[in-house]
């Protein structure tokens, strides 16, 4: 059984009115989100206000949750759109800094990186992902980070597959681009 | 395996980025806490909606599909001056607008009756949903009226409120005359209505 279909008795309990079930489904689907806001935002602390705003949003819409065996997926689609509205609402300063002391450390003093470190470093590619269009950066990572299918970025998105496609296909030229002198310097 | 994924170089990007992402301590109990808190206001249990059988997947088909109707779909908000009091003293008038809201200015002291009505004469059923009821479709039928007119009175304390139809029990339909909430959850607009205190003493 799929991870979403063991959600529909947790669905029921909650609407039934066990209120403290839902944070089964809160610890099932958290990191999944967070993982997509923090990848579409770049910023932890925004990336887990709107997780947090979302899984909310989820409790208080739930009775519109119609397959329950699909929460996770209708959970995510609440996500998406709460990800755009942020998105949306920015101002255009920088959200992309080095986090990760040791990385930052190693290369200013020249040391050499660690074996994992094959190709640019996950900040590096975060900033190119900023740098995506925003629907290009969406359909991205829905297709190769959280990996859904095209019939599900479409049920999420309201976007046409081909369209997505298309997306996604620039959105990999892009990155090709951006990130191929760090490929190459390493 | 799809072309893009062919190239080595965006699979080592796309798996850099699948790496987790750790919330931070207190992430669970922060959003149960904040359901706890509004859990009076906003308790999603409704067996009635769960026993829909319609998908919110195929919302969106349905919700194309009833072009045709919106064509023959016309759409008024009556407001019905005090028809739900729940203070004893009378003291301000409200009303609902639609499409631009009227700015809150008083304390509720009464309640506003907001008459929604929807022309569908080949419909069997039709019902509203929206926040004011916990978008449950069968909380709020409307009465046929003559000339296939549909009605019903909700009496609605002043907020911001958004609703659709619901056609013969599966098809969703905006209210044409109505402004949009463009920032639905789920990706589409809803219908809103505005009911305000408008401040006039009776």
């Amino acid at each position: 059984m799929s991870v979403e279909g063991t959600d529909a008795p947790i669905v029921q309990r909650v609407l039934a009115g066990e209120t403290e079930a839902y944070a089964i489904l809160v610890a099932r689907h958290r990191d999944r989100c967070l993982r997509y806001a923090r990848r579409m935002l770049g910023d932890q602390d925004e990336a887990e206000d709107v997780t947090q705003e979302t899984f909310v949003r989820g409790y208080r819409s739930l009775a519109r949750c119609e397959a329950p065996e699909r929460f996770g997926a209708w959970l995510f689609t609440i996500l998406v759109n709460r990800v755009r509205t942020t998105a949306s609402r920015r101002t255009t300063r920088e959200r992309y800094v080095i986090t990760d002391h040791s990385a930052l450390e190693q290369t200013l003093a020249g040391g050499a990186l660690p074996d994992d470190m094959i190709g640019p470093s996950i900040e590096e590619v975060e900033r190119a992902v900023a740098r995506l269009d925003a629907k290009q950066r969406e359909a991205f990572i829905l297709k190769y980070v959280d990996e859904r299918t095209y019939d599900e970025m479409t049920q999420m998105t309201g976007v046409s597959v081909s369209a997505l496609k298309m997306r996604v296909s620039r959105a990999c030229d892009f990155l090709r681009a951006q990130l191929e002198g760090a490929y190459n310097a390493r | 395996m799809h072309d893009e994924m062919n190239d080595e170089m965006l699979c080592s990007i796309a798996s850099k980025l699948r790496e987790p992402v750790t919330a931070s301590a207190g992430f669970d109990e922060w959003v149960m806490a904040e359901i706890r808190a509004g859990e009076a206001s906003q308790n999603p249990v409704n067996t009635s909606a769960w026993t829909r059988t319609r998908s919110w997947v195929s919302r969106r088909a349905e919700w194309l599909a009833t072009g045709a109707l919106l064509t023959v779909a016309v759409v008024t908000i009556v407001v019905l001056r005090m028809t739900v009091q729940v203070s004893a003293t009378p003291a301000h008038d409200t009303q609902a607008t639609s499409p631009q809201g009227v700015a809150s200015g008083t304390p509720m002291t009464h309640g506003t009756s907001v008459r929604f009505t929807f022309s569908a004469p080949e419909a069997h059923s039709v019902t509203v949903a929206g926040t004011f009821n916990g978008w449950d479709t069968h909380a709020t039928p409307l009465h046929r009226e003559s000339g296939g007119v549909w009605s019903v009175s909700v009496p609605l304390d002043a907020g911001r409120y958004a609703y659709m139809f619901v056609v013969d029990g599966k098809r969703w339909v905006l209210d044409p005359f109505a402004a949009r909430d463009a920032s639905d959850d789920f990706g589409m607009p809803n219908s809103v209505v505005m009911v305000a205190s408008a401040m006039r003493e009776l």
